[in-house]
């Protein structure tokens, strides 16, 4: 129960992270506007005029919302955005995902998520092996036949595709 | 007002066949799915969906999309009633007096008020559809860039008037959505902006991948941060003569009935939105009805109000959508994007020159309700148990299903890790309460508001002025900045009464 509620990261943290995150976009938006005209031409305005006041508009508006994080901070700093449990459990979600990606553009979707399946379902949630090979198996079986015949969609091979001759 | 009965009558010859009316049963069954399962509410499971619509022609793909459009919101009052999980955010309300209901026993008879109610909402939104539609398209007619611009500005104006929540978080979500509209190529000049020399930005940010992260993977974490096995289910058995005997309660409601109607109707016309709605008309129940006291506790008259407003708005948002090419819910959005993949463009001509969609899509959405009515009564039961299976195998599952739907929007690897991302920064507006339907609606009318406005400012030679140049645009704009300004001004009251008690 202690684990449970001892806190990772404050809302007070986040709220600003996001606020700066925010502000830091406005920036890149305003850099990428000025490699164009920000202003008038000939036929109105041009194609950064736009993206330029947008920028500005994203840098006042989280200015905003740090100033209103800083004057909440009290608060904000004593409101938990994340437990430690609740932290791991997101991150559990997370890496298997990032990882899922990685995986499926070398090795193409069918594949990688057989293997995904296989490791959520098998290892981290503890399901019995036939009811593992069943889902890890059985989906991309069943997304093939109803991408690749059905759909005519087809989705994104790898090399054991190709050493099958899909392609 | 009845001229459009035999345009209606084509529509409706056009949608009864086999072939349309099964597609119609897959939508609403997939729908009810998606509205069940959390990670996958409506504006996602639409979204997933699309991609395989782009080789159909364009009249089934609209009744498979809109039905499980429908479907969902059916859908999403079912986990709302049972397991006290709105699967939309537009039936949070539902579970303010659904949940008690089921709680005391009374799951039948709240599972099945909330569909009626939802099915009297969809119809009276239809038909206010079907009765308006030549009025609509005769007002959109008189539109140029410039009432367009600011009837954009209003949609976006009465999110930060009416969304609730911090006005200020609204209006960056918008300036995200419509930063993230411009990347790619300048509608405008043909020129490449905002890629940073990143080719596979010169595609631009697909709306569909957005929404699968920000819908599908965000809403994924913010489940999988809680432990497992939280959700608190209630006996699912319907008894067919529950059913019945809450059926025919339904006339007692009839006030609160076309009370929540009427106000579905408004917000749905209006920019305004379903979620909107359904607290709107909740309140409004509460205050003005005999029964608003007992709102809260398990209300039947609470389930009505917030349940009929929501469906009619949710369907009358169609309106908007096809006349003006401005939806008012985050999923008329994506069907918005949709419609302009199939080669189709919004507005007033639309109408004119594919009745056979604008009527095939209306005619549909009488009988998909019906379908819908039925679908969802007969399959809780399924649900139910779907529901409770496993969220280690489900949660996966759906991730996967997230991943197969970036990748078919535009079969580029970089869309798999856009989604990635996406989900991240949905995970923390979420979190932090910053709207993510505006930042929807703000990607779809980007480059039509940025188009809107340079055309003006083309036609009226650089002057601000053309807004105000005659009535129509001049009050629309005007009311879209009180909207802008009524946080401000309301903030600024609060502050000035302090001062004054103290």
């Amino acid at each position: 129960m202690e684990q449970e509620k001892r806190p990772l990261v404050s809302s007070f943290a986040i709220e600003a992270a996001f606020a700066l995150a925010v502000g830091l976009f406005g920036a890149l938006i305003i850099k990428g506007a000025l490699e164009f005209n920000t202003g008038w031409g000939d036929i109105g305005p041009e194609a950064g005029y736009f993206p330029f006041r947008l920028g500005i508009l994203l840098i006042l508006a989280s200015l905003v919302n740090l100033g209103w994080a800083f004057s909440r901070r009290k608060k904000l700093a004593a409101d938990t955005f994340l437990t430690r449990a609740q932290g791991r459990r997101v991150v559990a979600f997370a890496i298997p995902v990032v990882v899922l990606i990685g995986v499926t553009v070398v090795l193409g979707l069918y594949v990688g998520m057989a293997l995904y399946l296989l490791f959520m379902v098998g290892l981290v949630g503890r399901h019995r092996m036939w009811v593992t090979l069943t889902v890890a198996i059985g989906t991309p079986v069943i997304l093939f036949v109803l991408f690749e015949y059905v759909f005519l969609t087809p989705l994104l091979k790898g090399p054991l595709e190709h050493w099958l001759g899909w392609y | 007002m009845f001229d459009n009965l035999p345009l209606l009558m084509n529509g409706f010859a056009l949608v009864v066949s086999p072939y349309n009316i099964l597609l119609m049963i897959l939508g609403v069954f997939l729908g009810i799915l998606v509205g069940v399962l959390p990670g996958l509410g409506a504006p996602n499971g639409v979204t997933l969906l699309m991609p395989l619509t782009f080789s159909m022609n364009p009249v089934s793909a609209i009744i498979l999309l809109t039905s499980m459009y429908w479907g969902a919101l059916y859908g999403g009052s079912t986990t709302s009633i049972l397991f006290n999980i709105p699967g939309e955010p537009s039936s949070v309300a539902t579970t303010f007096d659904g949940h008690p209901m089921a709680k005391k026993g009374r799951a039948t008879e709240a599972l099945t008020t909330a569909f009626l109610s939802s099915g009297f909402g969809a119809l009276f939104g239809v038909v206010m559809v079907t009765l308006l539609s030549s009025w609509a398209t005769r007002f959109a007619l008189r539109f140029s860039p410039v009432e367009y611009f600011t009837v954009f500005m209003l949609a976006f104006g009465s999110f930060v008037a009416f969304g609730g929540g911090s006005a200020i978080k609204t209006i960056v979500s918008i300036g995200l959505g419509l930063s993230w509209a411009a990347i790619g190529m300048d509608t405008v000049s043909g020129s490449m902006r905002l890629t940073y020399g990143i080719i596979d930005l010169s595609r631009g940010i697909s709306l569909l991948v957005v929404v699968i992260g920000t819908y599908g993977i965000a809403e994924l974490c913010q489940t999988m941060q809680e432990p497992a096995g939280t959700v608190e289910p209630v006996a699912s058995k319907l008894s067919p003569r529950e059913v019945i005997r809450a059926a025919l309660a339904m006339p007692r409601y009839w006030v609160a009935l076309l009370r929540s109607a009427c106000i579905g109707v408004w917000m749905g016309i209006t920019p305004g939105g379903p979620t909107a709605s359904t607290f709107m008309s909740y309140g409004v129940g509460r205050r003005f009805s005999k029964a608003g006291a007992r709102f809260g506790t398990g209300e039947p008259e609470g389930l009505v109000s917030s349940e009929v407003s929501d469906q009619a708005a949710g369907t009358t948002a169609m309106l908007p959508m096809l006349a003006l090419g401005l939806p008012s819910s985050a999923t008329a959005a994506v069907l918005l994007g949709g419609l302009m993949i199939w080669g189709l463009t919004p507005g007033p001509s639309l109408f004119a020159e594919r009745p056979d969609f604008v009527w095939g899509l209306i005619a549909s959405m009488y009988v998909s309700n019906v379908v819908c009515v039925i679908m969802v009564l007969t399959t809780v039961p399924l649900f139910a148990a779907i529901l409770r299976a496993p969220f280690t195998i489900i949660g996966p599952l759906i991730v996967v299903v997230c991943l197969v739907g970036a990748w078919t929007v535009g079969s580029a690897p970089i869309d798999l890790w856009l989604m990635l991302l996406f989900g991240a920064i949905g995970y923390f507006m979420s979190r932090l309460r910053y709207p993510l339907a505006p930042l929807v609606l703000a990607m779809v009318l980007g480059d039509r508001t940025e188009d809107a406005f340079r055309q003006s400012m083309i036609l009226s030679h650089g002057s601000l002025a053309v807004f105000w140049a005659n009535p129509l645009a001049g009050s629309i704009i005007t009311v879209a900045l009180l909207c802008f300004a009524v946080p401000g001004l309301t903030a600024l009251w609060r502050l000035a009464r302090r001062r004054m008690m103290n």
